[in-house]
């Protein structure tokens, strides 16, 4: 059924399946799939979109409900960016801490408010997130784990790691 | 008057540029950040909840205080590759796209030089 709506949309925007660059884009929509997708490949999605914004396109993002395996890809990279702003605030939270007792216990009596304990838990739970996936990243990179099964079961043990990571992190702070 | 080798002009500009010293120093620091961050969230416990003085005794012993100075630097370092990775996926303009990742860079050499005058205002005061 996806394929066929794929296909419907793909003659609707002139881009017919026998299109060299409708192969390209569903042989790169395949890689996605899998979750093997590289945001940061040469030869990737990304540039191919960057350097010619008006090439014909097969749709994906907007069709296709992304698997969980892609799901995981983006977040990765969400979370990548999102941890930027945790680092700034840990800066300024290590400032604070160097500035004297009493920005200390200002900064403290900040952080035990109710909306920057859910900013902070939030942290930490991205940095689990982003660790554990980014754990498999190394581990694609040293050869392991491009079978679809282990992709998807490694998808699984990222998010319940993660999960668990952070509880476990909660329980003993 | 053109005093610039064929070499000397295109030097810098080809595609890939350090492309693959980039990629390798994205994974060297992600592997280090991964023990680090045991130190980095010790130390998040212990700065939220603990008195002044035990945060800074504890900061101040040697093994502490480098893990966790090196998680951040090690992150500033991580988080620039990973965006200009970022950026150059999303941003088409060369000129804007150039700027950004410079302006990223400099931002990230502002946060660890801020960081590391914050943890040596600590290590000196415990
Ligand atoms: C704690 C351990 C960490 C590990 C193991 C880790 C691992 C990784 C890896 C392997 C990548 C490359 C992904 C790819 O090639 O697509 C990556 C990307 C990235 N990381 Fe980390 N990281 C960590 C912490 C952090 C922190 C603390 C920050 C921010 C302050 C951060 C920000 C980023 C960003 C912005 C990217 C680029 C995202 C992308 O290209 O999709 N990371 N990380």
């Amino acid at each position: 059924m996806r394929k066929l709506v794929c296909i419907a949309f793909a003659i609707l925007k002139n881009n017919k399946p026998c299109d060299p660059l409708y192969e390209t884009n569903t042989r790169l929509h395949n890689l996605f799939q899998d979750g093997i997708y590289r945001h940061n490949h040469p030869s990737m999605a990304g540039n191919i979109m960057a350097s010619s914004p008006n090439r014909p396109t097969s749709p994906h993002l907007q069709v296709y409900r992304l698997p969980l395996t892609g799901l995981i890809s983006i977040a990765h990279r969400m979370t990548g960016v999102l941890l930027v702003l945790g680092l700034v605030m840990l800066v300024w939270q290590l400032l604070a801490v160097s500035s004297g007792e009493q920005a200390y216990l200002m900064m403290q009596s900040w952080l035990a408010m109710w909306p920057l304990k859910v900013i902070f838990w939030g942290f930490v739970y991205a940095l689990f997130f982003h660790l554990c996936h980014g754990v498999r990243h190394l581990l694609w990179d040293a050869g392991f784990g491009f079978e679809r099964d282990d992709l998807n079961r490694f998808a699984v043990i990222e998010l319940a790691g993660s999960f668990v990571l952070t509880a476990i992190t909660f329980f003993t702070l | 008057m053109d005093y610039q080798s064929p070499l000397a002009k295109v030097r810098g500009l080809g595609s890939a540029k350090s492309g693959t010293g980039h990629w390798w120093m994205q994974r060297v620091t992600a592997l280090a950040l991964v023990p680090l961050t045991y130190w980095l969230l010790v130390y998040l416990g212990m700065s939220l909840t603990s008195p002044y003085q035990q945060t800074l005794a504890w900061l101040a012993q040697p093994l502490h205080a480098v893990a966790v100075w090196s998680w951040v630097l090690l992150a500033c370092y991580h988080a620039a590759l990973g965006l200009q990775v970022v950026i150059e996926d999303y941003v088409a303009a060369e000129g804007l796209k150039i700027i950004a990742v410079w302006l990223v860079n400099l931002a990230f050499l502002f946060l660890a030089l801020a960081a590391s005058v914050a943890l040596l205002r600590i290590v000196v005061a415990g």
